[in-house]
């Protein structure tokens, strides 16, 4: 299959290309118009994706002060440029000598966002940022939710902000899995069904996936419950009529993708990669395997082969004793879980 | 309306007010004028003062403060001469034989108070000296001695050294105000343990603490009023994080006040409260104030003002005023003053004020995140002389040289110089504690360092009398002795390398290159002899690329993780 996987947010949203360009050659008015075009959830979004550009922070260091969304854009590049240098491998793999890069990066970002934040309290952008370098900084659960009801006092559904204070209640970042699962029907069902915040039900389902080891990962993800609850929550959303097209859905639509495709439901799965066509998230996708790319292929292959359903390891029996193997071998595992 | 008079010698603040009569003696002399290693002295002086009253029926207290001493009542006329003029007369003439009882009473009064937010910013802020001494124990009041007392009392609690306000129509008819001349005191230079600021700290606490230094004027005042203002409204009443809030002001010199600010929370809202105040300084940093918040402040202040002159709550205020020097303040200068405060001048105080600011709190670590400096708990260099090896640890060493003394251990020092002492506790035990102006403090304790006895008398020799505090002895379990660590959890630590690689990289690494040796050779083996060479080839193939593989994941993981 030689069909094309583009992650590149440039190909989903004609305007962080626009945005970029413009940060690049300093032209802060048209920063500002571009940016403006947006609002809440969408503007944030797109500041996320063109702040990930590397080589970002000379030319933003250069803006004016006080520009709110340019200070957003510099905390934004900066967590991205820490946790580039953290890696995402697990905390204890990760060298001290990482570590206080890491630290020393969110520092530097927290202190643009504090000011940015003294200055424009109500921008629900920085107060995303800000719940990044919160979760990094390790400044405790209740900083982080101080952090997050000060952004819901702004935009009760900001779908970026809670995607990151979903992380700050797993266990890995000092919550429990009730409280996760909780925020996160919490936060689908406060939003009327068409919005895009139902994606983080397949989120906190990945996470607990990937935090189970084999073969119990898998018996998880296809259990009714699980199941139940993700087509609930696609119902809800990207397969509601009013579903839109906004900025970040194709995280939304590759979310359920991969959660459809993990439980053998490709039926489902197919529907999720026909509306993305070529394009997909790396991240999302990054979930199952160390080459998103080839992880995209197969399952998209999988998904709208016909009669792709009766491929033996594509069942759930065969896919598990598929994993099983994979799994007792440290050599293809990856030890980057 | 003040009025001022004198009263043997002794100026008088009179304002007439609603309510009973009430009338302060202070004094200015406190805290900050005492030395580390006899801290306590005026607070015994001020109990001495106040014994004869014991068995009567007088509202009355004394406070002992960092720059000034009160002796304040309440009653009729009578009631107040009586209790003024036995003050003076007591101390005119200390009643010594109460001294060792009044010594154990303060104890017990110590013990029962615990330091507060406001002590522990000083001490950080200021060091083991002046404005800092409020937050150390009052090791001194063992040595004092009598004659420390009459020298003390003959110096301070004289006719220029103090202020007398009276709350009430008239200074009441025979009051005598006995008190020996001397001379008016300045007030002790503050003095700084702070290299940088804005600083942080981090203590144990129920509370968030921050001061900063201000100039002595109205737009500080009205700063304070709205520092207070945003606490409350964003601390409490909307993010529900603190119940007691509060600001306050306090001479530190003639023409600066310190303004401190605490805020209390739970145990588990202590990240979110520093978090929340971090935001609340930043915003004020950047200039985010409205007209109509000055507006309000400088309102609600003008009526507080109005009020405070009715009731009579200005007038200790101003006589403090006048103790340091300054002018007295009438209302309608202070009210005219206040409402020309603009908002531009809040701005500006609010950069000033966070530039100088000192925060306080449980939270480990402290708001480095946020750009505050850490306050030093370490001093840059140590100094030259013999070095003492510590048991069982062998990486602390206590170095004894002729300017003083260093603790160094792993690479970070902390140094008391003879020459910057404040005190030196002393235990029968042998044990020593050394002060220094800093507040850095080395202990030594003689069982913890080979060798270490017979340098102790060199210490001893260097510190003055004046600075040595002598202890009582410390009960057996509280005397330090060397511990004895496991070997295996010595050869742990010195390996430093996390558990999760050596199960999960090292292990089966080794093992894969183990099994690619044992295959070479059999195939070596079968080579020579010559058959089934084919098939080992094969297997050895296989194997060869899943260690090859498993090697490039396990240096991307180890480089990783350095």
């Amino acid at each position: 299959m030689t069909w094309p996987v583009r992650f590149a947010p440039d190909d989903a949203y004609p305007q962080v290309g626009e945005l970029r360009d413009a940060v690049r050659g300093r032209d802060w008015a048209a920063v500002a118009t571009i940016v403006d075009r947006l609002a809440g959830a969408d503007r944030t979004g797109l500041l996320i994706d063109v702040a990930a550009t590397p080589g970002l922070a000379e030319p933003l260091g250069e803006s004016p002060a006080g520009d709110p969304t340019a200070a957003a854009l510099l905390g934004f590049h900066l967590v991205e440029a820490a946790w580039t240098v953290r890696t995402d491998l697990a905390a204890p793999l990760v060298g001290p000598r990482r570590f206080r890069a890491f630290h020393q990066g969110l520092k530097e970002a927290e202190r643009v966002l504090i000011a940015g934040a003294g200055r424009r309290p109500d921008d629900p952008a920085i107060w995303t940022a800000r719940l990044a370098t919160a979760r990094g900084l390790e400044l405790g659960q209740d900083e982080a939710w101080r952090r997050y009801r000060r952004l819901a006092a702004i935009d009760p559904n900001h779908l970026p902000g809670q995607l990151h204070m979903l992380q700050q209640v797993l266990p890995k970042w000092g919550g429990t899995w009730t409280r996760a699962f909780e925020f996160a029907r919490t936060a689908m069902r406060s939003q009327p069904p068409g919005g895009p915040n139902a994606v983080l039900i397949p989120v906190a389902h990945l996470e607990r996936w990937l935090s189970l080891a084999p073969p119990h990962d898998q018996d998880y993800i296809e259990s009714p419950a699980v199941r139940q609850e993700v087509a609930e929550a696609a119902l809800w959303s990207v397969g509601h009529p009013d579903f839109a097209r906004r900025h970040g859905w194709v995280g939304v639509v590759s979310a359920f993708a991969v959660v459809f495709s993990l439980q053998g439901d490709h039926r489902s799965a197919a529907t999720a990669f026909r509306m993305l066509g070529p394009l997909a998230n790396r991240p999302i996708f990054g979930y199952l395997g160390n080459q998103p790319a080839t992880v995209v292929r197969r399952y998209r292959l999988l998904a709208l082969s016909p009669g792709a359903g009766g491929l033996t390891w594509t069942n759930a029996k065969g896919r598990r004793a598929w994993h099983a193997l994979r799994r007792a071998l440290p050599l293809v595992a990856g030890a980057g879980r | 309306m003040i009025e001022q008079h004198e009263v043997d010698g002794v100026p008088t603040l009179l304002a007439p007010a609603d309510g009973p009569m009430r009338a302060g003696l202070v004094f200015r002399v406190g805290q900050a004028d005492e030395t580390l290693a006899r801290k306590g002295i005026t607070h015994l002086v001020e109990h001495l003062a106040l014994f004869s009253f014991g068995a009567t029926d007088y509202h009355y207290n004394g406070v002992t403060g960092n720059a000034y001493t009160l002796f304040h009542t309440q009653g009729d006329s009578e009631e107040i001469a009586t209790f003024l003029t036995g003050v003076c007369a007591s101390l005119r003439d200390l009643p010594m034989t109460r001294v060792a009882t009044e010594k154990e009473i303060l104890r017990t009064e110590a013990s029962g108070r615990g330091t507060s937010v406001g002590d522990g910013l000083g001490l950080w802020r200021h060091g083991a000296r002046d404005f800092g001494l409020s937050g150390y124990p009052e090791w001194g009041l063992q040595s004092i001695t009598e004659d420390d007392l009459r020298s003390w009392a003959s110096r301070y609690f004289t006719r220029e050294n103090a202020v007398l306000w009276v709350v009430g129509d008239a200074v009441p008819t025979g009051l005598r105000l006995d008190l020996p001349a001397g001379a008016r005191m300045p007030l002790p230079q503050p003095s700084s343990a702070l290299p940088r600021t804005p600083a942080f700290f981090a203590s144990p606490s129920n509370a968030l603490g921050w001061d900063t230094v201000l100039p002595r004027d109205t737009e500080s005042a009205v700063f304070a009023d709205m520092v207070e203002r945003r606490m409350f409204r964003e601390l409490r009443q909307e993010a529900g994080l603190s119940y007691t809030v509060g600001v306050s002001s306090e001479l530190l010199t003639a023409d600066t006040v310190l303004v401190t600010a605490i805020a209390d929370a739970l145990p588990e809202k202590q990240g979110a409260l520093l978090g929340g105040f971090v935001d609340l300084m930043a915003a004020l940093r950047v200039g985010r104030i409205t007209e109509d918040e000055v507006t309000a402040v400088l309102g609600k202040r003008c009526d507080d003002l109005s009020q405070a002159e009715k009731n009579g709550g200005r007038l200790p205020g101003q006589a403090l005023n006048l103790l340091v020097g300054n002018e007295i303040e009438q209302l309608d200068e202070v009210l005219a003053q206040t409402r020309a405060v603009t908002r531009d001048d809040m701005v500006e105080r609010a950069a000033e004020a966070y530039g100088k600011g000192l925060l306080l709190t449980p939270v480990v670590p402290g708001p480095a995140w946020a750009g505050y400096a850490a306050a030093p708990t370490r001093s840059e260099q140590a100094v030259d002389g013999t070095a003492y090896r510590g048991r069982p640890d062998g990486d602390r060493r206590l170095i004894i040289g002729s300017d003083g003394v260093t603790l160094a251990d792993h690479g970070e020092f902390a140094t008391v110089r003879f020459d910057a002492l404040a005190a030196m506790l002393a235990w029968p035990d042998g044990g020593r504690r050394l002060i220094g102006h800093d507040a850095i403090a080395v202990s030594i304790e003689p069982s913890l360092y080979r060798g270490l006895s017979a340098a102790m008398t060199a210490v001893d020799r260097r510190v003055p009398d004046d600075l040595r505090v002598d202890m009582p002895p410390r009960s057996p379990d509280m005397i330090p002795s060397p511990a004895r660590v496991p070997w295996r959890r010595r050869l742990r630590a010195r390996l430093r390398v996390p558990h999760v690689a050596i199960l999960k990289l090292i292990l089966p690494s080794a093992m894969l290159s183990l099994a690619c040796l044992a295959l070479a050779i059999g195939i070596a083996v079968v080579g020579f002899t010559g058959d089934r060479a084919l098939q080992s080839v094969a297997a050895f193939g296989i194997l060869l690329v899943a260690a090859a593989r498993y090697a490039r994941r396990a240096r991307a993981v180890i480089r990783a993780m350095r």
